[in-house]
């Protein structure tokens, strides 16, 4: 089984892949008030995994799950972001946090991360549904700036309300209809939850990708993702699940080709040159 | 030698599962070089009577000529009339080579709910050592965060386990799709005491973040891992990834391969 696997892992070891979903984290992550600097063993581990399973780019964000994240918190989130690029800047690459609730600050933020660090998007959690008004002067920041936007995302059957604020396939349908220049990436369809919902919900917004992070391993998820939106609308990730990352894609019943564009991500491709700094 | 603790054939209600047939899966169980699996219907999870899903898959059995070996294990409601009598003709007329107990399906007993710690789960789990089988129960065929609304929710407990197996050190028991080191204290003492408790691996990734292999070896020990994918739910890559990339020697893979677990299941 080990050598059928590595022999498997070719289809990784041969071709670009990107995964477009994971984290570093800081040194007190669950501080609220001073998150710390990078944990850097954890980032190494990071690049080491990537290493292992032939990852030629790791996009990272450290976020917070504060409902009520300040200015100065999503800053100092950003700056271990800024960190863990400098330690690993040929395969580190930066999501930008932020709370849209921030206003003004947080597009000063957005800016500041992408003009003047070359973070490739930026990556909320769920302080904000994804169509809420708030975020309106935020995607029109992105679209001026043509960065993503990756967003957490779910469709609980248990346990709603612990995230209240979760964005369902429903909340990306209505902001990408409004904002169809914008580019929104609907996080880890297969990250708990029912992806089924969240797929069918954004099948007809071509400006709404999904990736295929998380621990779920559901056989026909990944397969569903490319049936009803199409391969070039999956994007691969990990988002902290690294073996169900790597293995659920190569269990996958898809053709080598399918398989090839998710790991590429060819319609974000751009998103990664512009990052490089 | 790789066996495969953890597949199931038959219909799921909750979500469409594709290939849960013996047929359908020995393709691709033996593409992982899985050579043998153990398997319980899940029809019987939803039957009134157990026994009816698992006439189905003694059926299934008799027309299957695949290349990977399957262990039937037959799935036991001992809430339900003449379960006893139905243990004992699954192993000794019908050859199922184990048992699947399911309380989160199963959960009446005149109307209460029933868990492994009621009298009834223990003397099932007694009986099954007195014939020879062990047990096998699973976690989340489904991740709790999707179940269906019509599903119960209710898992094992570590304690409930623990009462369980206080009921015989005979049986084997075969555990999935929890991390071994949050069943709390009893578990933990159970395990260092006896060796035919098992956890299988579906759930365990080596690789940075919380590092759940690590933790799971360092709570239990690699003698008590076994392999297993929970197949056709869960796509077989992701156990078989986290194995190949663990920690461990190739001795200590080899074991949790197949021989931690091959002896106790006749093989």
């Amino acid at each position: 089984m080990q050598q059928y696997i590595k022999e498997q892992l070719k289809l990784f070891y041969d071709n670009p892949v990107v995964n477009w979903h994971e984290h570093v984290w800081t040194t007190d992550m669950w501080n609220n008030t001073d998150p710390g600097t990078l944990d850097t063993v954890r980032c190494d581990g990071l690049v080491e995994f990537a290493n292992t399973c032939g990852i030629d780019k790791l996009i990272c964000s450290v976020v917070s799950v504060n409902p009520h994240c300040t200015p100065k918190e999503q800053e100092m989130r950003n700056n271990a972001t800024i960190e863990a690029m400098e330690r690993h800047p040929d395969t580190i690459m930066g999501m930008a946090f932020v709370n849209p609730g921030n206003g003004k600050h947080t597009l000063k933020e957005v800016e500041r991360c992408v003009r003047e660090y070359g973070f490739v998007g930026i990556k909320m959690y769920h302080q904000y549904f994804m169509d809420d008004p708030v975020q309106y002067d935020l995607v029109e920041k992105c679209i001026e700036l043509d960065v993503p936007i990756l967003m957490h995302a779910g469709k609980l059957v248990v346990g709603p309300e612990t995230q209240p604020r979760l964005s369902g396939g429903e909340h990306f349908a209505n902001i990408a209809r409004r904002y169809p220049e914008a580019n929104f990436i609907m996080a880890h369809v297969t990250g708990g939850g029912d992806w089924a919902w969240q797929l069918k919900g954004v099948i007809d917004c071509p400006n709404v990708v999904t990736d295929i992070s998380g621990s779920v391993s559901d056989t026909r998820a990944v397969e569903e993702s490319v049936r009803l939106l199409g391969a070039e609308r999956v994007l691969w990730g990990t988002d902290g699940s690294a073996s169900a990352g790597v293995g659920k894609l190569l269990s996958a019943n898809l053709t080598d080709e399918e398989k090839k564009i998710i790991l590429a991500g060819p319609k974000y491709e751009r998103f990664l040159k512009k990052g490089v700094k | 030698m790789l066996i495969d603790v953890s597949t199931y054939v038959g219909h799921w209600p909750f979500r469409k599962v594709d290939g849960a047939t013996l047929n359908e899966m020995a393709p691709v169980l033996a593409k992982h070089k899985v050579t043998h699996a153990i398997v319980a219907n899940v029809n019987a999870f939803f039957y009134k009577d157990a026994m009816e899903g698992n006439m189905e898959l003694y059926e299934e059995m008799k027309n299957y000529k695949g290349e990977v070996e399957f262990l039937p294990f037959a799935v036991i409601n001992p809430s339900y009339i003449n379960w006893r009598e139905d243990m004992v003709k699954c192993v000794k007329e019908l050859g199922f080579k184990g048992f699947e107990f399911t309380p989160a399906y199963h959960k009446y007993v005149g109307g209460n709910v029933c868990t492994l710690s009621d009298p009834c789960y223990k003397e099932a789990f007694k009986l099954a050592g007195e014939l020879g089988v062990p047990v096998r129960i699973e976690n989340e065929l489904e991740n709790y965060r999707q179940r269906h609304w019509m599903e119960s929710g209710m898992s094992p407990t570590g304690d409930q386990m623990a009462d369980m197996l206080a009921a015989s050190d005979k049986t084997t028991l075969i555990i999935g799709g929890y991390f071994p080191e949050r069943l709390g204290a009893r578990m933990a003492e159970i395990v260092k005491t006896r060796k035919n408790v098992f956890f299988n691996t579906r759930r365990l990734d080596p690789f940075y973040d919380a590092c759940y292999w690590q933790a799971a070896v360092n709570a239990v020990g690699c003698e008590h891992l076994v392999f297993g994918t929970n197949y056709p739910f869960t796509h077989i890559g992701p156990a078989a990834v986290a194995l190949t990339f663990s920690p461990q020697t190739e001795d200590e893979k080899k074991a949790i391969m197949s021989e931690n677990i091959r002896g106790y299941l006749g093989l």
